[in-house]
């Protein structure tokens, strides 16, 4: 990773985690889930990525619609089955910087959700009981449920903790200093992901039991 | 020399560290920071402001550099989709569900716990990262002199309120139901001594913050040691459990009821299996009722043995945990029977 372009030099190497040449299945599920995070806050479309992207330097690599739409779809659980399944490591690192980057952005709006989800645990409060944040996941229901392979077959409470474990991670997503290097950093050390059944990509087996990481990162180790 | 202070402010954890600089400090030449002139008597406070009145914790760079490191790590294990308890020294943090997590913090000759939400485990995050980066010395600078030469047991207590939380959170989901918490409230634990206070309390006990807080004189109490064989008061040979103080056999009067009921329950449930012949050691925390809080092996033997004794089947009452009342015991294993002592604080 010398020789890496200017732009993605902000990422550093992790002590002791070896750089693959093409991001895992769990990488290119988590980038895409955040950036559906970072849609359902804002209702912003792949415009603002497209200009963070130019803004960054990295639009060689997050260049149009089309290529962001590619980009995205390189996920295993997307839906659609038109997408290029891999995403070269350079890709991730541009997406990791773009999502950062509108992290920081919406930073007030993300950590706002945040304060508020935290008034509805400790109230013992439902969620969808702040607006703010049943917009949020409201929005999030919809597109996952649409968008992604097992949108039809996970539980709502399901998905509702993956768009809030989406929310929180965001949230140290947005800190201006680090959030990029942190956002490389979680990637590289998250454990791979099983796929739902029936999906199979690379090394990946796909005979577990759907989002599995996914969810462990909402439930605490031992649930 | 000169005294150096500088503060760092996060909406809702604020930081001052302070302390002294060598007249010429190379490490800190081009810094940009003056803290980064910082050789000597370094003291951080953290101030958190949110709830009804602010908490302050208060330490030197051990504390500083493990409240670094520790969050460091936590947040790694957050981020990565690992979440799970983790400990430094003098801090520990656990997960008490997905948003709300608990701090625990050594202080002096107790304990400060802290439940921080999400936002403020962010804001300390940075605070710290910010000063981390300021202070490019941090790691070199010298530790304070200990009070004690001898291996601490609070060492092990820390890790023991940390490895009760991992369990804690694991019952736990987004919609479902919460530990019970006591947010930005803390509580201040002296080591060998239940405290025995209800939240209502705590308010007024605790106005001076855990900042100057000193355990109260009244709750301490003289080491004691109750063992079912009195005519046996060290069955176990010291030279077996190096980690813990040795029971103090001519002192043996009586346990707290807490203590008491840890022990008739270990001792109902203890047979030793026919090979065993090393005894197993551990540091327990009970609740104010006996409840099993957390527990932490002394050595790998004791840790591997763990699964052969009582405290393997009642580790799932760690779940109830407030630690409003809490006491710690060293608790042993051996051939004959179970004999239980409390924690013993430092020796001054």
């Amino acid at each position: 990773m010398d020789d890496k372009h200017p732009s993605l030099a902000k990422l550093k190497l992790v002590d002791g985690i070896p750089i693959p040449a093409s991001a895992t299945s769990t990488t290119k599920v988590q980038l895409d889930l955040l950036l559906l995070g970072l849609e359902c806050l804002s209702g912003e479309s792949s415009g603002v990525v497209l200009d963070a992207a130019k803004n960054l330097g990295v639009d060689q690599w997050v260049s149009d619609r089309v290529n962001l739409w590619r980009l995205r779809n390189s996920s295993p659980l997307r839906r659609s089955s038109g997408g290029r399944k891999k995403l070269d490591i350079e890709e991730a690192q541009a997406l990791v910087l773009v999502i950062s980057h509108l992290a920081v952005t919406q930073q007030v709006k993300i950590r706002s959700a945040v304060e508020h989800l935290q008034a509805a645990v400790e109230a013992e409060r439902s969620p969808f009981q702040e607006p703010q944040v049943a917009d949020y996941l409201d929005e999030f229901h919809s597109h996952y449920r649409s968008q992604m392979v097992d949108g039809d077959a996970r539980s709502s409470d399901s998905i509702t903790e993956i768009g809030l474990k989406i929310l929180v991670d965001l949230l140290f997503y947005s800190s201006p200093k680090r959030g990029s290097q942190r956002l490389w950093q979680a990637l590289l050390q998250r454990p791979e992901m099983n796929l739902p059944p029936g999906i199979t990509e690379g090394s990946q087996s796909g005979d577990a039991d759907g989002l599995e990481m996914v969810e462990s990162a909402i439930r605490p180790e031992g649930s | 020399m000169s005294a150096i202070t500088q503060d760092y402010q996060q909406a809702t954890v604020t930081f001052e560290v302070s302390g002294i600089a060598a007249k010429s400090s190379p490490l800190g030449a081009g810094s940009g920071s003056p803290v980064a002139q910082i050789q000597r008597n370094l003291v951080c406070h953290l101030t958190f402001q949110a709830g009804e009145k602010p908490i302050t914790i208060r330490g030197d760079q051990d504390l500083l550099k493990d409240l670094v490191a520790v969050m460091r790590r936590y947040l790694s294990f957050h981020l990565s989709a690992q979440p799970q308890g983790t400990f430094s020294g003098t801090v520990a943090i656990r997960p008490l569900d997905f948003i709300f997590h608990r701090l625990t913090v050594r202080q002096g000759d107790g304990i400060a716990q802290i439940d921080l939400s999400m936002t403020q485990i962010y804001d300390l995050v940075e605070g710290l990262e910010d000063i981390a980066d300021d202070m490019p010395q941090l790691n070199t600078l010298k530790s304070a002199p200990k009070r004690s030469a001898t291996g601490s047991p609070w060492g092990v207590g820390i890790a023991a309120l940390v490895v009760g939380g991992v369990g804690v959170a694991a019952a736990l989901t987004v919609l479902g139901g919460i530990e019970s918490r006591r947010s930005n409230e803390e509580e201040f634990l002296p080591p060998t001594t239940a405290v025995q206070r209800s939240v209502a309390e705590s308010s007024s006990a605790d106005t001076a913050g855990v900042d100057n807080a000193e355990p109260e004189s009244a709750l301490s109490q003289s080491p004691q040691v109750a063992e079912l064989d009195p005519a046996d008061p060290d069955p176990v040979g010291t030279s077996e459990i190096a980690a813990l103080p040795a029971p103090q056999a001519e002192s043996i009067v009586e346990l707290s009821e807490a203590g008491l009921v840890l022990l008739e329950t270990l001792r109902q449930e203890w047979e030793a299996p026919e090979d065993f012949t090393i005894p197993l050691s551990y540091v327990v925390t009970v609740d104010g009722e006996g409840s099993l809080l957390a527990v932490t092996p002394v050595d790998e033997l004791s840790e591997e043995g763990q699964a052969e004794t009582p405290l393997a089947t009642v580790a799932g009452r760690e779940l109830e945990a407030t630690l409003i009342e809490a006491e710690v015991f060293n608790v042993i294993f051996t051939q004959e029977q179970v004999s239980v002592s409390p924690q013993q604080p430092e020796a001054e």
